[in-house]
């Protein structure tokens, strides 16, 4: 996957550079800028992130969701989801433990769904591009789509 | 330097004096916030300098009347159907996406096209969806997929269409 976007990346450079010198040059340089200016903000998001990941690890999350059912088992999977972050490759297994457990599919997908679409740890980052207000906006939004979403599976999967 | 940018600086100073005492005193959880803050960096590491790279090629060499046809206000659903085709080959999240959203903004995309596309970022990523379906099984994919594009698409051109009302400009990334 990484190996085919590096490819992909530098294939395109050299193609773009035989065909302008000067603008492939600028390119590089407006994605170093955009990357350096950035840079600060994401390493903090970052260390947030890591923060979360130790202290609200998958151990604790599978701990709290699957304790309680209904709309408080919900509540808990969604906020818990908003709060933290993490990569889908810690999200997905950690969904397939707690199914395993018994934990029905809506409270899975009221973690999973938080986790995805709503970000307060990269809050600040969108905040940066979006403006305080429209972040905010956002992020209510997406948190009502993952509600919306959770009581449909709820009633299609009738758990 | 900037107050934003001090503060930033202030709060990451503290989070490596934090990482630094816990490996001096040995506590368990801060160093392995450390360890986990190093291998998410180099995870990303991997993916960004690219992703940037191909924004700015994207930038310097696609024209503004090419996205404005294709994502334009009158691209009608097709351009919906671009952004969604965008986000599923996307990387990297929203580090990229919100990057990528301000050149569309740049270039002439409607707005209500980019806030489709920011929703879509979070929900039908290829290889995240490809991950969930091994893990939980394609009728509960199949489900979330239905539900949650059409409402990111409502609330894409919701939002577009108050936002273009007020004259709205995505910022570029100042500090």
């Amino acid at each position: 996957m990484n190996i085919t976007l590096w490819i992909l990346t530098v294939g395109l450079l050299i193609f773009s550079f035989i065909k302008s010198k000067e603008k492939t040059i600028l390119a590089v340089r407006k994605a170093y800028s955009k990357f350096g200016k950035m840079l600060p903000l994401f390493l903090l998001v970052m260390a947030g992130f890591a923060l979360i990941v130790t202290f609200i690890s998958p151990e604790l999350l599978q701990k709290y969701i699957g304790v309680e059912s209904g709309i408080k088992g919900i509540a808990a999977a969604l906020g818990l989801g908003s709060i933290s972050v993490m990569p889908g490759f810690v999200v997905f297994p950690l969904c397939a433990a707690l199914k395993i457990k018994g934990v029905p599919y809506y409270i899975i997908a009221a973690l999973s769904l938080s986790l995805m679409n709503v970000g307060i740890v990269t809050f600040p980052i969108e905040k940066k591009y979006l403006g305080f207000s429209v972040a905010i906006i956002r992020n209510i939004l997406a948190f009502l789509v993952c509600i919306i979403t959770v009581f449909i599976i709820k009633i299609i999967f009738g758990e | 330097m900037k107050k934003g940018q001090l503060i930033y600086t202030i709060f990451f100073v503290l989070f490596i004096g934090f990482v630094g005492v816990s490996y001096l005193i040995d506590y368990g959880n801060g160093q392995k916030t450390g360890l986990v803050f190093i291998s998410v960096l180099i995870e990303l590491l991997k993916i960004l300098p690219c992703a940037f790279v191909l924004i700015g090629l994207f930038e310097v060499w696609v024209k503004k009347e090419t996205v404005m046809k294709h994502l334009g206000e009158k691209s009608g659903l097709k351009g919906y159907f671009g952004v969604l085709m965008l986000a599923g080959f996307s990387i990297g999240g929203l580090y990229v996406a919100f990057p990528l959203a301000e050149i569309l903004h740049k270039k002439g995309a409607s707005l209500k096209i980019i806030f489709a596309y920011l929703g879509f970022t979070g929900v039908c990523r290829i290889p995240m969806t490809i991950f969930e379906i091994s893990f939980l099984g394609l009728p509960f994919t199949i489900v979330r997929l239905m539900v949650t594009i059409p409402l990111f698409l409502l609330i894409g051109i919701l939002m577009g269409a108050i936002l273009e009302k007020k004259n709205y400009e995505l910022n570029e990334l100042r500090f």
